[in-house]
């Protein structure tokens, strides 16, 4: 009897100890486009519209899929940029009235219809009084066009002059425009995950946005989603912030609406210029003068929630910092998004 | 007379005991005791403000007893010393935070943390305008500590941690009520009330594009500001809901509500602000009778509205008042001390004396365990301090038993030495924060709770009676004459008795853990290093057992095994929490590891002296007849 | 009896050990190494000094107790009514451990990560990865050829009668990172797909337990008709590459193994309640609703902690979440067709335990009497 366990026991352990796993070969039903996708490319769009010889193409970069810069008779130079947002939270209103506070409150708006390719879209005219050294452009005209699930922006700013000058060629441009898609998938490059990745060092793509930086240590990288290409995940102890950092072209937009913005999503109030440099510290960075703020306040779930945010221009782009999260982390990791501002090279 | 010796001392200690029960007395006229029952959430469960003020009390100085130095001026532990009861303090921060600002709470006692503070040598009091011109620098040193790993830190960053949490718990207790800044609630109220009509008023003209006066409009947002700050970072929460009455999360603080009242614009403050500014009032001015009055009439108004709430904190805040561990700790050590005299004195008013007293530690144990019960709406055993109380209260209880057996005494031993043990241990558990905390998603389930985790405590109380009954046998016979071959075989068997009672509940609770496991996440048994400990202390159990059916092992050595017993639970108990990998870490100690290994050092020291051959045994030396064999101990070299 | 008591002994011991060997090496690791394994070939850290550890295994030692139980209770049969608690509960041992073999061999565990308003048809393996090739141009429905991530080792061919063509393993890295080459040229991956842009830099394997390597490899597709070239498979790769043979579509991806199901589960809704002003999780729950085409079924349920939804075969728990998603749900998936044994063993154990302890009472308690 034991000589018949004695080989049972052996064979179990053959069966167990030597498996070696096999190929499988099943099948499943059609997997149709995958529902929700991160890392989704945007398709690539070609926009083309008629341009007088003053108007200087530059590169597209970003979420800019043209940009021109105007020259103007006295020399100033004001810009037009096309920007396509597809499934942007925002609704046109929000836009606007983001547009509306930069100019203040002497702001002078008017809106007309505009006929854009074979749409019909809206043209809105700003202008308000803005101080001599002040970001914001004296005068923009916007031309609003909703197509195909996407909000189409065609922005013609600069000083008053510039922009009136320019105004016929820009409604020009927005009859003769021509919206082109590249259909997605077509490239054969499959996207890589970018956590791992280290930035190009090819010069020659300057204009890129990386798709890492030697950021601290203690700042764990995450995935990127279609508005904010570099996101960090910070903690300390149970608490946990978000960094991400953008880069907008110009002055992406402005100081005071994307203050107001961030202030915003946090359940706090407006403020106007003349409070913001009050509650603004200026630091010095290698690449120039940035502008830290502080805000605390609550999120949509009405958690304690603090904004540090660092607005960084620089050559032709503004780089904006900004740490989300709970009292705990912000805190703790304040003073590392300074120091890495401030060492920040591009 | 001896006859009665008993039942007096049982009387001096019971009188004691029940005189204790009573409410603190007033203080200059406060009834500090009253508004220590008042209601409030924090940490996600309603407590009592006398418990709002010993949790923060521990945060801050990791005592729930405010006694500091009366001299305002100096930093040292000199001169006389005063004494505050914990909700005579919290009224003061709540209500009069300029005053409680310079109440020296603050205890540092680090060298390092001294020396950076430039303060000089020997434990220092601070108050919080003393430390004032420190903040920035510790502000500092605290947030490089915090990037810190916890596991690696050093024990003066822990303490610099300590010292800003419990700035930060001071700052957001004095904020709760009122922005601090206008040194009373009422005037707060004023201002907001009167800053309010004409700042809306600014408001809706500028939304409309009007005219509108911008200093009216700042006026209010400022003051809103203020109490924006209250309403984020307010401690606890002190009003209750108006809708929604019994849902805990809807307790607010006031700027919480005051910033809703703004919205809602039909600006008729809660019934609950109105008390708390009386009282604030009185506090302030020194009106005992009207303090005692506010308090009076907003506990009525709470018990016609929340009545349940209220009669809990009722009874939690006289539980911390009678503190029936503190006492039952203290009798056991009477007990032991009895117990011990009467195992050499060999009298039987001795025994009884150490037993009633016994008896009514486990009395107070037992209602104890009962009042937590009732007031956290749970099974015994919730978390690692309830555990440790349940466990001792186990050793009690079979020590009891097996006295009303066997009344030697030697139970009485046992059982005093598990009970005021397990106390000392529990009451240096409670110092790292509310015992009462409630309970993390994972493990909000009363029947799991009631049935695994209570089996496997008894499981662990049946080795530690089994390890000390054995401790006892090598103690008596190595060092004296009084194992007899009769008493040596009773408590060979007692310990038998209770092994087999052991190995039945860990592997009951062992088993019920795995059911549990699997039911909660598929896992009947996932090697996580709590369900090892079990695993290993059901292991050891049946060793014994085998051991001694197999007449494997020596009496002697049996003993040893069942000493050896107290190392392998206390390792599975407390050991396995030092690892901090898996599923069951929550309990973080380190002082504990400290502990722990002198525990086993000593409990090594005994099997070494168990170990040694008879003829070092003074009981064995002398009675010749024993049946021991020279088997020795064989044990794993662990 | 000594023979127990030496393996009792052993197995305590091995528990032991291996419970100081997870804080460094993680609980799969120690799970595998140490006590799913006949002999133990491993080391522990001890402070900063590592300490090889030679020791029998969990199933040497499992076994062992095995044969010892069933030749020293059912072979001698002692059948003294004193000793029937004690059979009971040997046997009710017997089973847990014939029962933890098989649960070890038969359970699946993986998981299903929804993003509210997804649905899946599949959950994915912690741990394990495989190399997926999917045909994917029959119109009727894909085609999938799961090589096991066990199969992959450098240079080694893979041939199967469901493929039209051979999978040839030029490289294999357990754990591995990847990086973006600019320019092209020598050091690149690969010759076809992402890879001729990206480097593989190999990695020491994982340690920590909530962590998973990250395999990649390099393959080729040998075939009359297949591309000549090599590809970078990798789980950064998250894509599957598609390439032609003959006029069959096929795509190469190396991902978390998956394990599909013959229906969906969507996520309608995700709450995560937090105790108020604390950080302290109170409650998880997950909406979902289950779809299956086959037998038609629609329903909606609800999963939260300590109340899993069991569905064909499987259990869905409520796993985790995403600290930076509100949205996202983790259901954990367990197939565990064992399941029922340690019930039963602990029932068996515990009857018999008790039968034993009452039976010894009573004659302990008389013989006290006597006295």
């Amino acid at each position: 009897m034991r000589n018949i366990l004695l080989i049972i026991s052996g064979l179990a352990v053959i069966a167990i100890g030597c498996k070696r796993e096999e190929v499988k070969v099943y099948q499943i039903p059609k997997e149709s486009a995958p529902q929700v996708m991160p890392h989704q490319t945007a398709p690539e769009w070609k926009v083309t519209g008629v341009t007088p010889a003053n108007w200087e193409q530059m590169p597209s970069t970003g979420m800019r899929v043209a940009q021109y810069i105007v020259k103007g008779k006295d020399g100033s130079q004001g810009e037009v940029v096309v920007m396509p947002m597809a499934g942007m939270k925002a609704s046109k209103e929000e836009i606007l009235a983001i547009w509306r506070q930069q100019f203040g409150q002497n702001v002078k708006e008017s809106s007309r219809k505009v006929k854009i390719g074979g749409d019909e879209g809206e043209l809105y005219d700003f202008s308000g009084n803005q101080p001599k050294d002040s970001n914001i452009p004296e005068r923009i005209l916007v031309a609003m066009l909703f197509k195909d699930n996407v909000n189409w922006f065609f922005r013609l700013s600069g000083n008053n002059t510039v922009v009136e000058e320019a105004q016929n060629d820009f409604i020009n441009y927005l009859n003769s425009v021509k919206l082109e898609q590249s259909a997605p998938g077509q490239s054969s490059e499959p996207k890589v995950n970018p956590h791992q990745m280290q930035p190009e060092r090819n010069t020659t793509q300057a204009e890129q946005m990386p798709v890492e930086l030697p950021v601290p240590e203690n700042w764990k990288q995450l995935a990127p989603t279609p508005m904010a290409p570099l996101r960090y995940e910070v903690t300390s102890g149970n608490s946990t912030a978000l960094i991400t950092i953008t880069r907008l072209d110009g002055d992406g937009g402005g100081l005071l609406p994307n203050i107001n913005r961030w202030r915003g999503q946090i359940k706090l109030a407006p403020i106007n210029q003349a409070d913001l440099d009050k509650q603004i510290t200026k630091i010095k960075t290698t690449a120039g003068e940035a502008i830290v703020v502080d805000f605390s306040g609550s999120n949509a779930s009405n958690e304690p929630t603090r904004i540090v945010g660092i607005i960084l221009p620089a050559g032709n782009h503004t780089w904006f910092f900004k740490m989300t999260g709970q009292d705990g982390a912000v805190n703790a990791h304040k003073d590392g998004l300074i120091k890495f501002v401030q060492s920040f090279k591009f | 007379m001896k006859k009665f010796i008993p039942i007096i001392l049982l009387g001096i200690f019971g009188l004691w005991v029940i005189a204790s029960m009573r409410p603190p007395a007033p203080k200059n006229g406060f009834d500090f005791g009253s508004f220590g029952s008042i209601p409030a959430l924090l940490n996600g469960r309603i407590q009592p403000l006398d418990s709002v003020a010993r949790n923060s009390l521990l945060q801050i100085r990791s005592k729930a007893t405010v006694r500091i130095p009366s001299d305002q001026t100096a930093t040292n532990s000199a001169g006389k010393y005063e004494t505050m009861l914990p909700a005579e303090w919290l009224a003061e921060v709540i209500f009069n935070p300029a005053k409680a600002d310079e109440r020296r709470i603050f205890v540092i006692d680090h060298p390092e943390l001294l020396s950076l503070l430039k303060l000089g040598e020997g434990k220092q009091f601070l108050s919080f305008n003393q430390l004032k011109p420190h903040f920035a620098e510790i502000d500092k040193q605290a947030e490089r500590a915090q990037r810190i790993d916890p596991a690696q830190r050093t024990t003066f960053e822990k303490q610099v941690l300590k010292l800003y949490t419990g700035l930060v718990v001071f700052q957001r207790l004095k904020n709760s009520l009122f922005p601090e800044e206008y040194g009373n609630l009422n005037a707060a109220l004023t201002e907001l009330k009167n800053a309010l009509k004409p700042g809306l008023e600014a408001f809706r003209a500028s939304q409309a594009k009007k005219e509108f006066n911008q200093e009216d409009l700042n006026k209010l947002i400022n003051i809103l500001q203020k109490w924006d700050v209250v309403a984020r970072s307010a401690y606890p929460r002190f009003i209750p809901p108006q809708e929604n009455q019994h849902d805990k999360d809807s307790w607010q603080s006031p700027g919480e509500f005051l910033l809703h009242l703004v919205h809602d614009q039909n600006f008729v403050l809660p019934d609950a602000i109105e008390y708390y500014s009386r009282m604030c009032d009185a506090l302030l001015q020194n009106k005992p009778d009207e303090f005692n009055r506010a308090v009076a009439e907003y506990k009525s108004y709470l018990a016609s509205v929340y009545p349940q709430e209220l009669s809990k904190v009722k009874r939690e805040a006289f539980f911390n008042n009678f503190a029936p561990f503190a006492k039952a700790r203290e009798i056991y050590i009477f007990a032991f001390i009895l117990a011990c005299i009467s195992l050499v004195n060999l009298t039987e008013w001795l025994r009884r004396s150490s037993l009633y007293l016994l008896a009514l530690a486990f009395v107070l144990h037992t209602v104890g365990i009962i009042f937590r019960m009732s007031i956290e709406g749970r099974p015994p055993v919730t978390n690692l301090y309830s555990s440790v109380v349940f466990v001792g209260w186990v050793v009690v209880l079979i020590g009891l038993y097996v006295e009303k057996k066997f009344p030697y005494g030697i139970s009485i031993v046992v059982a005093s030495i598990g009970g005021f043990a397990t106390q000392i241990v529990a009451h240096y558990l409670s110092l790292s924060g509310d015992t009462m905390e409630v309970l993390r998603a994972v493990l909000d389930t009363n029947f799991w709770l009631a049935t695994h985790v209570v089996t496997i405590a008894m499981g662990y109380g049946a080795v530690y009676v089994a390890g000390l009954f054995a401790v006892i046998y090598i103690i008596l016979g190595v060092f004296t004459k009084r194992l007899t071959p009769e008493l040596a075989q009773l408590l060979s068997r007692i310990v038998y008795g209770v092994m087999c009672f052991a190995i039945l509940f860990s592997f009951l609770g062992t088993v019920l853990g795995g059911i549990w496991a699997d039911q909660s996440w598929g896992r009947f048994w996932g090697w996580d290093p709590k369900e090892n400990g079990a695993l290993i202390i059901v292991l050891w159990t049946a060793i014994y057992l085998h051991a001694r059916w197999g007449k494997l092992v020596s009496e002697r050595g049996l003993m040893n095994m069942a000493v050896f017993g107290n190392i392998v639970t206390s390792w599975s108990w407390f050991g396995v929490n030092m690892l901090g990998v898996g599923l069951h870490s929550y309990g973080f100690m380190d002082t504990a590891a400290f502990w722990l290994l002198v525990f086993v050092a000593s409990q090594l020291a005994i099997i070494a002296i168990g170990s040694l051959p008879p003829k070092y045994w003074k009981s064995l030396a002398t009675n010749q007849e024993t049946a021991v064999s020279e088997a020795g101990a064989p044990k794993p070299a662990v | 009896m000594r023979l127990t008591v030496v393996c009792l002994a052993l197995a305590m011991i091995l528990v032991f050990i291996g419970t100081l060997a997870q804080v460094d090496k993680g609980i799969f690791i120690v799970q595998k190494e140490f006590f799913q394994s006949f002999i133990v070939i491993s080391d522990l850290r001890v402070f900063n000094y590592r300490i090889p550890v030679i020791f029998p295994g969990g199933y040497l030692i499992g076994l062992v107790l095995l044969l010892n139980l069933f030749v020293s209770n059912v072979m001698r049969f002692d059948l003294q009514p004193k000793r029937i608690g004690l059979l009971i509960t040997h046997f009710g041992l017997l089973v847990l451990l014939v029962g933890q073999l098989l649960i070890d061999q038969f359970h699946t565990e993986s998981n299903m990560r929804l993003v509210e308003g997804q649905s899946l048809n599949y959950s994915e393996s912690y741990n394990r990865c495989e190399l997926a090739l999917v045909k994917i141009s029959d119109p009727q429905a894909d085609t999938v050829v799961s090589i096991p991530e066990s199969l992959l080792e450098k240079g080694s061919v893979i041939r199967n009668p469901h493929i039209p063509f051979q999978v040839k393993i030029h490289e294999y890295f357990p754990n591995s990172r990847i990086e973006n080459v600019s320019g092209g040229g020598e050091n690149t991956a690969s010759t076809l797909g992402a890879g001729r842009q990206l480097r593989v830099i190999p990695l020491p394997p994982e340690t920590k337990s909530d962590s998973r390597n990250a395999p990649s490899a390099i393959v080729e597709i040998i075939g009359d008709n297949a591309p000549s070239g090599t590809w970078l498979v990798s789980l950064f790769i998250e894509q599957p590459q598609e390439f032609n043979v003959g006029n069959e579509k096929w795509t190469i991806s190396l991902r978390p193994e998956r394990y599909y199901k013959p229906y969906f589960i969507t996520l309608i809704d995700f709450k995560h309640e937090k105790y108020p002003g604390t950080d302290i999780p109170k409650n998880f729950s997950s909406r979902v609703k289950i779809t299956n085409p086959q037998t038609g079924e629609e329903r909606e349920v609800l999963i939260y902690m300590n109340n899993p939804l069991r569905y064909g075969g499987e259990t869905y728990y409520q796993g985790s979440f995403d600290p930076n998603d509100d949205r996202v749900s983790i259901l954990q998936v367990v197939r565990n067709p064992a399941w029922a044994t340690p019930y039963i063993a602990c029932i068996l154990v515990g009857l018999g335990m008790t039968i034993h302890f009452i039976i010894n009472l009573g004659i302990f308690v008389n013989e006290q009497r006597k006295k």
